[in-house]
């Protein structure tokens, strides 16, 4: 009696639940406007590009963010649909901006873009304080070497350093890649990187990065004598031997903190440059030192090169 | 006499009745006339142990029994005045299960003859409302098992295959209990049940039951399936048995393809010893069961050695790091600190488990009968300590111990896995219509970490060679990821179901209070850390590079983040035979669901942080508070209806409502990155003034390198030691949980067919459909990231959005949150014969689909929800295919015990798609930040057209040549790859199990001696080539990342180029050249008493 129903009802039940399931692939915009393109290009000779807007309101393009060298045409329009002009006349260099067009309180980004867009480098200071997640590419001085195996160092620039964890090599990959060997990165080089910024807790790094661009640096540090680069406990004398590519000589400079007890008794220059170093009697406890040396080429450019000295001390624990 | 009987004596199983630790027996009395005898009695003693359950029958004929002992054979008797005792045999009761025993009773004037039939032989018709699969003790005995583990046996179910994980679901929420009482992995860091995946033996189980959508509103805490356990008792008889068994590295393969695996000869072994004795205390009335198990797996967990002479030589493991160095110090901290190190030459990493179980069975009187269970299993393992994570400072890039670095025995750290678990099982028959189950239980599952050190800080040394790396050198003391590192799960449940039986109607109330504590534990860095840079400089007491501490507010020692809840629920189910033809069932549960806030502290940081809403205002997240109180309504209705009226044809279904568990990792998510649990000191020379360090580690007046000393030290210096909310800073980033967040519910209705084929022995078959609607289901979203609504978009094909350069809004925030997105059906067809009494066929086949917005894998709130592959970002997953389903899958298995003590258990197993990737692109193209952006898998139309542009020719001939070789790719042209979707290839396995006993009584007693052989992947034994699952071409990568995104054109149009090893020719699946991938066997020998 009331089984008759009982099938149709269940197969009811079915039918409701398999309609409810909706496949939402779609892509999210906004309901209040609505674009043809939002990445928009301009031929790099001059021109226009035009952009068809679907708005439910009123809309407008905030004028203090347009840049001289462009023209938007309409800046306002009505609810419906409408084509609006982006216009420019030849472009120097490539340059974009970005725009906003608002409605009903909504924001809808346009990109506009004249001729191919370069990948805009930052310096070490930029890095730090930018976002996360994003690639930078930074040109500065290798500062010192952390790591041959997998490409760990630090880069620095007048604004600051930052850690590179991880150098591709030449076939892209990251890892165990003798890195540093393949590129011949040293201390001093100029280089340009490029790479994704993470923080590892507080510290600020470019990991795995492409390199771009090396410049060897024109001084470098061939060796020591004697060869650990330590003076006696009772004072004494390390030289210094390095190469240099630059006909404008080299200069030394050595930490405030090591003035005390380090000093240069000579300075021999040439292709093939030595620095003689004098270490006074230590007293206290081991210590060392890092000395930097200083070229600079015909167009002004300095290049530097690193050396770590040490010296036994008196006091053992 | 005993004959076989024609007369109406149906016996059918009826009904998941879900009494998950005892059976029932139910039917109907009729006489001559085929009408209902009132009054008849029925006894039925349980055989093996002499407990006796009685009843009447009542108005309409009808008499049901509950809480009755699982098993058998019991004999049923049924007597009326002035007609002949009808008697009833060899009848067997499975857990959860109501065997309908229809008697059809003859007048007689001679009442002293009775009539007796067995219950074996007669037809098998399964007959449930909802979707399960029983498993008895002949098939677990009999089932191929090399790795004797619990979840193997779950295969038998078609809805099963891949451990825990049942119709596509996460298996951490499957809801697993034995005798009631609950062993899920509730916490859910890792994957595996508690106690090291294994909680139980196998030999102590009695019976298994996999539940997938029982309309019983008495189970409960599952989305996926549930998987049900009871122990074996005590009979009047004693009986014992001692058992071994064993596998070993010479007892698998080593090849693949004949090529052989590397390492797969080193040495493994797997040895287990166990005894299980049980009789009676006191004959028929008090019976006890124990089990002790014990396995052993000797290994090494450190392969590399130190140095003579400071050279590393990796292929020969041989480690830079000098034994003299390795000596030097550990005589230092020995003489200087009082601290044994341990050995540097001998790492003894052996994995032992150990498991108790013991069980009493009184049958107090006739009415009262009362099952308590106690069982403890520890499981450990060894690890070397963490490869190069520490706190303040860079981390460097070689492992502790690695060709470049060393440690000590005493550094290693040993993994706990701990079982407590009671249960309080009592059955009463309270009058003719009254039955009452009242069940207590506690389990505590705890995950601790171990330690054969003495307190001591963990010490790093580096060492900076000649070519002016620096890297890790010698790593020492107690290891810093371990002291009070552990989780730690309790759960006590109390539940009290009464039954009433009324006409036609068995009404049933009930109510349950559930208590449920998770914490975890860890402290970074606990006993204190220390990090110099050169042997020296440790032994000569230099200022160390690096300090840390953590410890507890307030004089807490244990600091954790915990959360806790109650649960108490109220329900009441009405099964209800409208005809003798047709069933219904329909039911409500209530829970309330109330967290604890005393465990949380509000971090006013994170409290201060504004979030837009997207609707124009802001939202704020408050550490302070779990989920809002809620109710949880669960309504169930299920009908079972038997068509043509003799049972051949079953018609059965049901819909209801279904809550869930969602791993407790996610909830305490919030106080561990809150900040507030404990304080991490983390100082280096940015920060702190390390020259306080001078001399050596801090130590007690004792000269002691203690917790406390280092910790008064830091007082000194002024790190806060009294918990100030004040203090609370913002993390890097933030997990939280939406204060109206509700636990996973799903909307399952399902529909089946049963048909018995008109053969002679039980031969039935079975369609069955069933549909999940999600109505809460699990996400996170990051709160810092706006809507892409209005972002600038790519032209062309792939018209994803731009994130714009910062476009976070403050620090990410992590939140757990509800969808009501998701849905997923199933079909399986399975088909049961026993075509001789002592073998049992099945063969099945099940398809499964099972749509999410995210699995929610790991334990990590980022990872959980940012590695889902996307187009728009991680707040606009679009619903995908789960991550743990798969597709589809074939299993028939034979199982059998024959009169001559053979047992022969054979497995088939197909499927496809046990391995599942996204395609992706390889770079990150929509910037935001997390490199898991989907491919979009152009049309040649789109391609010809230049709306899909590559930088060359050759990339463009390379990739389209892939597409149309590849039939994921040609079949979802013009689409955005869907994550998880690319299935990999069927693969056959083949498992074998033969046992044979070798019996003979001695003087009244039967002692027998089983001998068993089991082989997993046997095909494999027989061609290396046969039984390998294939996986994603290395060639490839480890995910199929086949199109980078080089940036756009003039016309704001993506260009694309595509990695050199993609071409028209290159092949997706591979086999994959594993040891997991060969046979594996092993064997035992069991002496049985009795």
């Amino acid at each position: 009696m009331k089984l008759r129903y009982f099938i149709p009802a269940i197969i009811a039940l079915f039918s409701l639940a398999l309609t409810s399931c909706n496949d939402d692939d779609s892509a999210t915009l906004l309901d209040e406007i609505q674009l043809t393109s939002s990445n928009v290009g301009i031929p790099v000779e001059g021109g226009s590009t035009s952009v068809g807007i679907t708005a439910t309101d009123t809309w407008s393009v905030d004028p203090e963010e347009i840049p001289d060298w462009l023209t938007v045409s309409p800046m306002t329009g009505q609810a419906g649909q409408t084509a609006v002009s982006f216009s420019a006349p030849a472009a120097p260099d490539a340059r974009s901006t970005v725009l906003h067009i608002e409605c009903h309180g909504k924001r809808q980004t346009i990109n506009i873009i004249q001729g191919l867009p370069s990948v805009t480098e930052a310096t070490c200071a930029e890095v730090i304080a930018g976002p996360e997640s994003k690639t930078y590419r930074v040109n500065g001085t290798v500062k010192s070497i952390v790591n041959t195996v997998y490409g760990n160092w630090y880069i620095q620039d007048e604004t600051g350093e930052v850690y590179i964890y991880g150098t591709l090599d030449k076939n892209g990959n990251a890892g165990q890649n003798n890195s540093i060997a393949i590129w011949g990165i040293e201390v001093g080089d100029i280089i340009t990187v490029e790479g994704p910024k993470t923080l590892y807790g507080s510290t600020v790094e470019l990991v795995n990065v492409t390199v771009i661009n090396i410049q060897k640096s024109l001084v470098k540090v061939e060796g020591y004598d004697p060869e650990n680069a330590t003076f006696p406990l009772e004072g004494g004398d390390v030289t210094v031997k390095l190469s240099c590519k630059s006909s404008n000589g080299i200069t030394v400079e050595i930490p405030e903190a090591a003035k005390d007890w380090l000093s240069i008794t000579s300075i021999n220059g040439g292709a093939e440059p030595t620095v003689t170093f004098h270490a006074q009697p230590n007293m206290g406890g081991d210590r060392q030192t890092d000395v930097t040396f200083y070229t600079t080429d015909d167009k002004g450019k300095q290049y530097t090169a690193l050396a770590t000295l040490f010296q036994k001390g008196a006091i053992i624990e | 006499m005993k004959f076989w009987s024609l007369v109406l004596m149906l016996c059918t199983v009826l009904g998941l009745n879900a009494q998950v630790t005892t059976s029932a027996l139910s039917g109907v009395v009729t006489d001559e006339n085929d009408e209902s005898m009132i009054g008849a009695t029925i006894q039925a003693v349980h055989t093996p142990s002499g407990t006796k359950y009685n009843a009447v029958t009542n108005l309409d004929g009808r008499y049901t029994i509950q809480g009755m002992r699982t098993g058998g054979p019991y004999r049923v008797e049924v007597t009326y005045v002035g007609y002949k005792p009808h008697v009833v045999e060899d009848v067997v009761l499975h857990l959860a299960e109501t065997f309908i025993l229809d008697v059809h009773m003859n007048a007689s004037a001679n009442e002293l003859t009775e009539v007796v039939v067995s219950a074996v032989g007669t037809k098998f018709v399964t007959e449930k409302t909802g979707a399960a699969t029983n498993i008895n003790n002949m098939q677990i005995t009999a089932l191929p098992n090399v790795t004797r583990s619990l979840t193997d046996i779950t295969r038998l179910s078609p809805y099963g295959g891949n451990g825990m994980s049942f119709v596509g679901t996460d298996g951490r929420t499957a809801n697993f209990t034995i005798d009631g009482a609950n062993f899920n992995n509730n916490f859910g860091l890792s994957s595996n049940l508690p106690g090291g995946g294994n909680p139980v033996s196998i030999e102590a189980i009695e019976e298994m039951q996999v539940v997938i959508s029982p309309y019983d509103v008495r189970q409960t805490n599952f989305i996926g399936g549930g998987l049900n356990a009871i122990t074996k008792s005590g009979t009047n008889t004693f009986r014992g048995s001692a058992y071994f068994y064993h596998r070993n590295e010479n007892m698998r393969g080593d090849a693949v393809e004949r090529t052989q695996i590397g390492q797969a000869r080193e040495k493994f072994q797997v040895s287990t010893y166990g005894l299980t004795l049980r009789g009676p205390i006191i004959k028929d009335k008090l019976f006890f069961f124990v089990n002790g198990e014990m396995t052993k797996q000797p290994g090494i967990v450190n392969s590399w050695v130190a140095s003579e002479d400071g050279v590393a030589i990796p292929e020969q493991y041989v480690s830079r790091t000098k034994l003299s160095d390795l000596a030097r110090v550990s005589e230092f901290v020995k003489n200087k600190y009082g601290y044994d190190t341990g050995s540097y030459t001998s790492f003894p990493a052996d994995e032992n488990n150990y498991k108790i179980l013991a069980r009493l069975d009184w049958n107090i009187n006739q009415d009262h009968h009362l099952a308590l269970r106690y069982n403890y299993t520890k499981n450990r393992y060894w690890q070397n300590p963490n490869a190069s994570s520490m706190d303040g400072g860079s981390r460097m890039p070689s492992a502790r111990v690695s060709q470049k670095s060393f440690s000590f025995a005493n550094s290693m750290y040993g993994m706990d896995n701990l079982v407590h678990s009671f249960s309080f099982d009592l059955n009463s028959r309270l009058n003719e219509n009254l039955s009452n189950q009242f069940l207590a239980t506690l389990s505590k599952l705890d995950d601790v970490r171990a330690s054969n050190s003495d307190e001591f800080p963990f010490i790093d040394i580096t060492m900076t060679d000649a070519d002016g790396n620096r890297d890790n050198y010698m790593a020492l003391g107690y290891e810093l990821f371990t002291w009070n590192n552990a989780v730690h799960n309790t759960i006590w449940n109390l539940k009290d179901d009464i039954t009433w039986y009324y006409g036609s109607h068995k009404i049933m109330g009930g109510l349950s209070f559930e208590h449920q504590m998770a914490d975890n534990q860890y402290m970074r860095n606990g006993t204190g850390y220390y990090r110099y840079q050169s042997v020296d400089d440790f032994i000569d007491g230099a200022i160390p590079e690096v300090v840390c501490l953590t410890y507890g507010f307030d004089g807490e020692t244990k600091p954790a983040a915990r959360v806790q809840f109650n649960k108490a629920g109220i329900y009441a189910q009405d099964e209800w035979n409208i005809t003798r033809q047709f069933k219904l069932t329909y039911g409500l549960r209530v829970d309330g669901l109330f967290f604890n806030n005393g465990d949380l502290v509000t971090n006013p940081a994170i409290l201060a942080i504004d979030y837009p809403d997207g609707k124009g205002g802001v939202r704020n997240i408050d550490t302070g508070k779990w989920p809002n109180s809620n109710l949880i309504l669960q309504p169930r209705v299920g009908f079972n209806w038997d068509v043509k009226g003799d049972k051949t044809l079953k018609l059965r279904g049901g819909t209801g409502l279904f809550s869930g568990r969602l791993p407790l990792v996610f909830f305490t998510n919030m106080p561990t990155n809150g900040g507030l649990v404990q304080y991490q000191a983390q100082l280096n020379s940015k920060n702190a003034d390390m020259s306080q360090f001078v001399g050596g580690l801090v130590t007690d007046a004792n000269g002691h390198a203690t917790i406390a000393a280092l910790q008064q030290k830091l007082a000194d210096m002024g790190y806060p030691q009294h918990l100030d909310p004040d203090l609370g800073t913002v993390p890097s980033s933030i997990s939280a949980v939406d204060p109206e967040y509700k636990m996973p519910m799903v909307w399952k209705s399902s529909l089946a067919l049963d048909y018995t084929f008109p053969v002679s022995f039980p031969f039935s078959v079975t369609v069955e459909g069933i549909y999940n609607k999600t109505i809460y289901g699990t996400t996170i979203s990051d709160w810092s990231i706006p809507s892409v609504a209005g972002f600038a978009r790519f032209n062309g094909a792939d018209n994803r959005p731009i994130y714009p350069a910062g476009f976070r809004t403050g620090t990410k925030a992590f939140v757990l949150e509800n969808t009501h997105k998701g849905y997923g059906w199933s079909a399986n067809i399975t088909m049961n014969a026993r075509p001789v009494e002592w073998l049992d066929l099945m063969a099945a086949y099940t398809h499964v689909v099972n749509k999410e917005l995210t699995g929610m894998p790991g334990s990590a709130a980022e990872s959980a929800f940012t590695y889902v592959p996307t187009s728009e970002g991680p707040n606009h997953i679009k619903l995908h295919n789960s991550q743990y389903v798969t597709p589809d899958r074939i299993v028939v298995s034979a199982v059998g015990h024959d009169k001559s003590g053979n047992y022969y258990g054979l497995i088939y197993e197909t499927w496809r798609g046990g391995y599942n990737y996204s395609y992706m692109m390889n770079n990150d193209m929509n910037g935001d930040g997390y490199n898991y952006d989907a491919l979009y898998i152009p049309t040649d139309a789109e391609v010809a057209n230049g709306e899909f542009r590559f930088v060359s020719e050759s990339d463009k001939t390379r990739f389209m040549d892939y597409v149309h070789n590849n039939s994921y790719l040609k079949n979802n042209q013009g689409k955005y790859a869907e994550p998880y979707s690319l299935y990999n290839p069927w693969v056959h396995r083949v498992d074998l199990s033969y046992k044979h006993d070798f019996s003979f009584n001695v003087s009244g007693a039967k002692h027998t001696v089983q001998l068993s052989f089991d082989v997993k992947n046997l095909l494999n034994l027989f061609n290396s080539s046969w039984g390998v699952s294939k996986y994603l071409n290395p060639e490839i990568g480890s995910d199929p990342r086949i199109l980078k995104y080089e940036g756009i054109d003039a016309q704001g149009y993506p260009t694309f180029s595509t990695p050199k090893s993609i071409n028209g020719d290159i092949k997706t699946f591979v086999p994959n050249k594993a040891i997991g991938q060969c046979w594996s066997a092993s064997i035992g020998i069991k002496y049985i008493f009795n």
